[in-house]
Formats: structure tokens, C-alpha cells, sequence
């Protein structure tokens, strides 16, 4: 049996792209995530309530 | 629930309430409110509000004033009580029920609980419950809340209709007793509908401002006169209701104890002597940093296995690229570089509940109070103090039982230099990194970090002794100080503190420390350039962030990486040891990191963390203020950015100038 995308060769590429492409994807969600919660929890009203290890 | 400090209040509430509690801060303080639910026998829902210890309803530190207000009803956001609970030591019912005596005069209805019953037979002390009750005209019921008993009696009292104290016991001096009936009457002509007139009008002569405008002016004017006639009312009134309280007491047969030495006595003999005391505490102290390394040693090693076999798994299930490289070298290293260190912090709060229960602290604090007293602070500094053991918010936090404001202010700015739970992943993984497993021992290791416990406490001192005599000037005032007699620890109230302190240890690594952990990561992998791990590192954000660093770091023995984790762990010490694990792309193994940082090398191939270096980053963390949090902390209650700046400012100060130090003499030594 052949292997899968060897009957379309032009295919490969372009999904190692793709894949490329959606692990960059989810890397930026995950850091403008952390940024954006870390900004929260620095600049939300009132201040912290202590350093939530201990408060 | 109101109560003295050390009656056994915070005990019978985790009793009364279990699991079912919340903890949060009293509207516009930073004073902790702890609620809870507690149920009667029939299963009705009752809200109870621990509140802060106090010996009498005249406000004289800060904690003292929220807890007079709730009573009152005028602390926003909290209703009147229905009700209040009285937890009092049976062991010391004199000036427990002086408290009790001023609660009652709130008009609201009274139960007490008639705690560490245990306690005061004992000590040979009759206690007749239904006597006291029939006269004082509120319910006693006995408990020992640290054994559970008495819960189902207190459950049920709970659940019945509580009867409201009626008249006043005692009796008022003449004086004061024409001064009072005039200002309760000008209270009543204005608010008829408000009880506890004659509580006012004290409250109204002690100075209070709140109140009707006509009871005020009667109040300014009394206290004119009795000032002018040199007479003492406060202590008028102190003395009249304790002759109460005593003839009461004798009246009911409620004796005084046999007076025979107790087993309190006999051990506070040796744990308050002079030199045997000391050496106890040493060896109290000796025994928790062994407990740290050894016993933890095993939980630690599962928690390692865990992540490392979550990083293999990540790795099996996702295709290579840079989400797989974010979830293993960032999250999963990340979060669990920190995770790991949860059992050596629970060890820590373990010994300081068992401490803290047995009534051990309290002697501790006596010892010390000697050394307190040197630098200046009061024996009153040493529970913030010892609570920064933990982690310096709390510390800050607790200063607010400290009355004089400068004592108050020196202790809130040496509070960060008693080594926090979070310095103890990065003490531990350079320890190691210092010096190999093989030889040191456990007993060792935990000798070198009680040198670093000692380094931060003594230059505390020292520092105190500097602000509070030098630059703020004034004397402090004599240490009161109640020992508590000795008793078993409730393993549940101690468990039920470890608990809480896992669940915000946990929630804090799941979210700051995750956030962080990812944007660590983003720094140290891009741009992504080169594809060799090292070259990547020395090209990134972060990398680039080391090496601009490195110029003013390299006099101290660091490397531009270290610059990396001493920049990344500014907001969160602990973030120190996770840094190193994303730096030196080991995973979240805790072996890992410190074979790679024992292998890390400059440029010219020798060694970057000699033990010298190695002491001087410890130096340095045992100095810098890496905690944003303390910072936020200390600006709300010092009121300004000044004392948080100079705090900053000092303490990064001290680090590098003890690191330089320490790297400086090695060198001279020839290390």
C-alpha cells in the first residue's frame, strides 16, 4: 500500500508548512495569553490581594 | 467569634466549620477576614466570622478596631451579627471574662464557649458552667476544641434562641456613673432605637468621635473635668469590672487551681531557660531543615518522575515543532521546576502549625524577645517576623498588630530578609549545584541552610537596629506577652493549614508561574534563528537581556544565564530554579538542572558555579527583594511608594554587595 501523500508529492511541503504554521499559531495564543494575564494581574483594580501564595 | 489571642478561638472555628471557610480581607485593609459555615444539630446554617484576637473592646492596634466595628455593625460590607460567640480560656477566666463583660454591654445575645476546659482542671481549677451561666446571664457551654469536645453542646446552643445579656454586673464608680447616665441619655434622646447607650457613652469618654453631636459635647465636657480632677475613669472602670468578675467568680465556687507546679511549668523550666532554652530552639530548628531535605526527598522524587513522565508523553502524542518544544521546555519544565518543591514547603508549614499549637512559639518569641529588645523592636515584631518564615506577605500583613508606628514600619522593612518558603527551591538546587550529593549529607545540607536562615535573620536584626534607633530614633515599648500552657497539637487544624497552604501554592504555580514559565520561554527561544539549542539561548530576547547584563554581573561570578534567572525571577524568586531549567533545556527534572548547571562552563571552559559563586548567588537571594508582591504589599501599608523603593533599593544593594563580597574573599582564598 502507499504510503499517505506519496500519490500527491506536491502535498508534503505544503503541510510540513501548515503544521509549521499552526504550532506558531498556538505558541502566540499561548504567549499574548500569559502576557496579557500576567498585565491582568499586575495593572487590575484595587491592586493584587498579596502574592496569592500566601493572601 | 470573639475571643482573646491563644484562647483557642481560630481552633473551634476550624472545628465549628471544616472545610466550609473563606479567607479574605476586611473592606479597605489588608486585616484577614475568615468566614465560615458552620451547622446547628437540626442541620440550620449559621455564618461565623473568626475575628482577629483582642483582649478588650478599647481599639489599640488596628486589628482591635475592625474587630470592635463588625460587632458594632459599621464595618461596610459585613451585616450586624445576630449573635456573638465568646471563645474564653478556662484556664485564665479572669481576663478572659473581661472581654465578656464589655461584649455584653453590645445588647446583642451572648453564647461563650468554655474553652481548654482540659487545661484548667488540670491545673486543679473548678469550673462550674451552669453557675456562671445563671450568673452572668449568658450560656457557658465547655469544649476542648482541639480534641472536638463539646462541638455537639456548642451546636446545639448554637441552634436555640440565645438570651440577650439584660442589664450591666457591675458596678460603676459614682463618678463616672453620673457622667455615663448623662452622655447614655443625651445617646438615647437622639437614637431611642439603638441599645447599648451606656457602651457608647464609654467609647464617647475613651475619645470616640462617632455619635450624636449633643452626646459628644456632654463627652468632651466630662473628660475636661476628670482630667482637671486628675481622675484616672479608664482604670476606674478596668478595676470595677474585675472586682466584679473576682467576687463573681468567688461566688460561683469556681477556684483558682492548686497551684502546683503543671507540666507547663516544668518544661517551660528548661525551654525558657537562658542557655538551655537556645539550644533547644536550636535543635527544634535543626530538626525542620533535616525534615526538609530527607523526608521530602521521597514525595519530591514522585513529583519528578510525574513531570518527566507528562514531558514524554507530550512528546509522544505531538508532532516535533515549536507548540511541542513550548509545552515540554516551558510548561512542563516550567511549572514543575516549581511543583516539586511543594513537600518541602508543606514540611514547613507542618512544623510551624505543630509550633504554633503545642504553644511552643509563644516561648520561642520570649526567647528572642531578649535580642528583639536590643535592636530596638518590641517582642510584638517577632510573630510578623517569624510569619515571613513563610512568605513575607503575610509577615507585612501581621505588623498590624504591632502598635508603635515606627516599630511597625522597621519590621514591615526587614520582613523580606527572613528567608521566605519561596527562597527554598533556589536554596536547595544551589546547595546541590555546590556541592555533590555524595558528599554531603542530608544533616549537612541541612546545616547550610540554617546558615542562610541565620544570615538573613541577623542582618535583619542588625538592619533593624540601624532604621529603628539610628534613623527613625525613639524607644520601643515592653513586650506583654502571653504563654500559653502547653498542649497536644490538633492534627487537624494543622492538616487543614497544610491544605490551604497546597491549594494556594498549586493555583499560584497553575497560573503566575505558568504565565511566566511561557513567556520565559518565548524569550529564551526567539527569535528563532538558529536551530543549535546554545546558540538560540545566547541569540534571544532573553539572551540578549543576559549579556547586557553581564558587564555589571561578571565582578559577582555570574554568567550572562544567570543574569537571565536573576531577571526572570524579579516578580517570583522560585522562578529562579525553573529559569534554569528552560536555560539549560533539561526538562522539569530537578537532577537534571544542577548536573547542567555543575557542567556549565565560560567561554574559556572552566567552571561557572564554583562552591564560591555558588555561595554568592545564595548570598544574593538571601538579600534581594525578587518578589513583586512584597513590593505591592508594602506600598498599601506603608501608604507610599517611598518605604517600598528604599526597600528595593537597599536590598538589591545588599545583595550585590554580599555577593561581590563573598566572590571577592573567595578569590582572594584562591577557591
Amino acid at each position: 500500500m502507499p504510503a499517505p501523500g506519496s500519490c500527491k508529492p506536491w502535498a508534503a511541503p505544503w503541510e510540513a508548512e501548515m503544521e509549521g504554521l499552526w504550532q506558531l499559531a498556538a505558541v502566540m495564543v499561548a504567549v499574548l495569553g500569559a502576557v496579557g494575564y500576567l498585565l491582568w494581574k499586575i495593572f487590575r483594580k484595587g491592586g493584587g490581594k498579596g502574592c496569592g501564595k500566601c493572601s | 467569634m470573639v475571643g482573646n489571642p491563644n484562647a483557642g478561638k481560630s481552633t473551634l472555628f476550624n472545628a465549628l466549620t471544616g472545610l466550609r471557610q473563606r479567607v479574605a480581607n476586611y473592606p479597605g485593609v489588608t486585616v484577614e477576614k475568615r468566614t465560615g459555615t458552620a451547622y446547628t444539630l437540626h442541620g440550620e446554617a449559621v455564618e461565623l466570622i473568626d475575628l482577629p484576637g483582642m483582649y478588650s473592646l478599647s481599639p489599640r492596634s488596628p486589628d482591635e478596631e475592625i474587630a470592635r466595628k463588625v460587632l458594632r455593625g459599621e464595618s461596610t460590607g459585613i451585616p450586624k451579627p445576630d449573635a456573638i460567640l465568646c471563645v474564653v480560656d478556662a484556664s485564665n477566666l479572669e481576663r478572659n471574662l473581661f472581654l465578656v463583660t464589655q461584649v455584653m454591654e453590645l445588647g446583642l445575645p451572648v453564647l461563650v464557649a468554655l474553652n481548654m476546659v482540659d487545661v484548667a482542671e488540670s491545673r486543679g481549677i473548678r469550673l462550674k458552667p451552669e453557675e456562671l451561666t445563671r450568673r452572668m446571664g449568658v450560656k457557658f457551654v465547655p469544649t476542648q476544641a482541639h480534641r472536638g469536645k463539646g462541638l455537639v453542646e456548642l451546636r446545639t446552643a448554637l441552634g436555640q434562641k440565645l438570651s440577650e445579656p439584660g442589664e450591666r454586673r457591675w458596678t460603676m464608680p459614682p463618678q463616672l456613673a453620673t457622667a455615663v447616665g448623662q452622655i447614655a441619655a443625651a445617646w438615647r434622646d437622639a437614637l431611642p432605637a439603638e441599645i447599648g447607650a451606656e457602651a457608647r457613652a464609654l467609647e464617647l469618654l475613651a475619645g470616640s468621635n462617632e455619635g450624636p453631636e449633643g452626646a459628644r459635647k456632654l463627652a468632651v465636657a466630662w473628660r475636661e473635668r476628670f482630667r482637671e480632677q486628675a481622675y484616672d475613669w479608664s482604670a476606674a472602670v478596668v478595676q470595677a469590672r474585675y472586682a466584679y468578675l473576682k467576687e463573681m467568680l468567688g461566688q460561683a465556687g469556681v477556684g483558682h487551681g492548686h497551684g502546683h507546679l503543671t507540666w507547663t511549668d516544668r518544661i517551660d523550666a528548661l525551654v525558657l531557660n537562658p542557655v538551655a532554652g537556645w539550644g533547644v530552639l536550636a535543635g527544634i530548628l535543626m530538626a525542620l531543615f533535616t525534615s526538609i531535605f530527607s523526608i521530602a526527598a521521597y514525595p519530591m522524587e514522585w513529583i519528578d518522575s510525574g513531570f518527566a513522565a507528562a514531558g514524554e508523553w507530550v512528546t509522544a502524542i505531538l508532532p516535533a515543532g515549536m507548540f511541542r518544544d513550548l509545552l515540554v521546555d516551558g510548561v512542563i519544565a516550567g511549572v514543575g521546576g516549581v511543583v516539586i518543591f511543594l513537600p518541602q514547603i508543606l514540611i514547613l508549614f507542618l512544623f510551624l502549625g505543630l509550633l504554633e499549637d503545642s504553644g511552643y512559639l509563644a516561648r520561642a518569641a520570649f526567647l528572642l524577645d531578649r535580642v528583639m529588645h536590643r535592636v530596638g523592636l518590641s517582642g510584638k515584631s517577632f510573630i510578623p517576623l517569624l510569619s515571613s518564615y513563610a512568605c513575607a506577605i503575610p509577615g507585612i500583613m501581621a505588623t498590624r498588630t504591632v502598635e508603635d508606628p515606627k516599630d511597625r514600619l522597621t519590621t514591615i522593612l526587614v520582613a523580606p530578609l527572613m528567608s521566605c518558603s519561596a527562597r527554598i527551591p533556589v536554596y536547595t538546587t544551589l546547595i546541590a549545584a555546590a556541592v555533590p550529593a555524595a558528599v554531603m549529607p542530608s544533616w549537612g545540607k541541612a546545616g547550610a541552610m540554617l546558615g542562610l536562615y541565620a544570615l538573613g535573620t541577623f542582618t535583619a536584626f542588625g538592619l533593624a537596629w540601624l532604621f529603628r534607633r539610628k534613623m527613625l530614633g525613639g524607644g520601643s515599648p515592653p513586650l506583654i506577652l502571653e504563654l500559653p500552657p502547653y498542649q497536644r497539637p490538633s492534627f487537624r487544624t494543622v492538616i487543614l493549614r497544610m491544605w490551604e497552604r497546597a491549594v494556594i501554592f498549586i493555583r499560584r504555580a497553575g497560573t503566575v508561574i505558568l504565565a511566566l514559565s511561557i513567556l520565559l520561554w518565548f524569550l529564551c527561544n526567539f527569535p528563532h534563528g538558529a536551530e543549535d539549542p546554545s546558540e538560540r539561548l545566547a541569540q534571544s530576547f532573553a539572551g540578549q537581556i543576559g549579556h547586557a547584563l553581564e558587564p555589571v554581573l561578571k565582578p559577582l561570578g555570574f554568567d550572562w544565564r544567570i543574569g537571565i534567572g536573576l531577571v526572570a525571577s524579579l516578580a517570583a524568586r522560585e522562578v529562579f530554579v525553573s529559569t534554569m531549567s528552560i536555560v539549560y533545556h533539561v526538562g522539569g527534572e530537578e537532577e537534571g538542572v544542577i548536573e547542567a548547571m555543575r557542567n556549565a562552563t565560560w567561554p574559556d571552559g572552566s567552571l561557572i558555579y564554583t562552591p564560591i559563586t555558588c555561595l554568592a548567588l545564595l548570598v544574593f537571594y538571601v538579600y534581594a527583594l525578587q518578589c513583586l508582591s512584597t513590593v505591592a504589599v508594602a506600598r498599601r501599608e506603608t501608604g507610599s511608594w517611598k518605604w517600598p523603593a528604599f526597600m528595593m533599593v537597599y536590598m538589591t544593594g545588599l545583595a550585590y554587595a554580599g555577593a561581590w563580597l563573598v566572590q571577592t574573599v573567595g578569590r582572594a582564598m584562591g577557591s
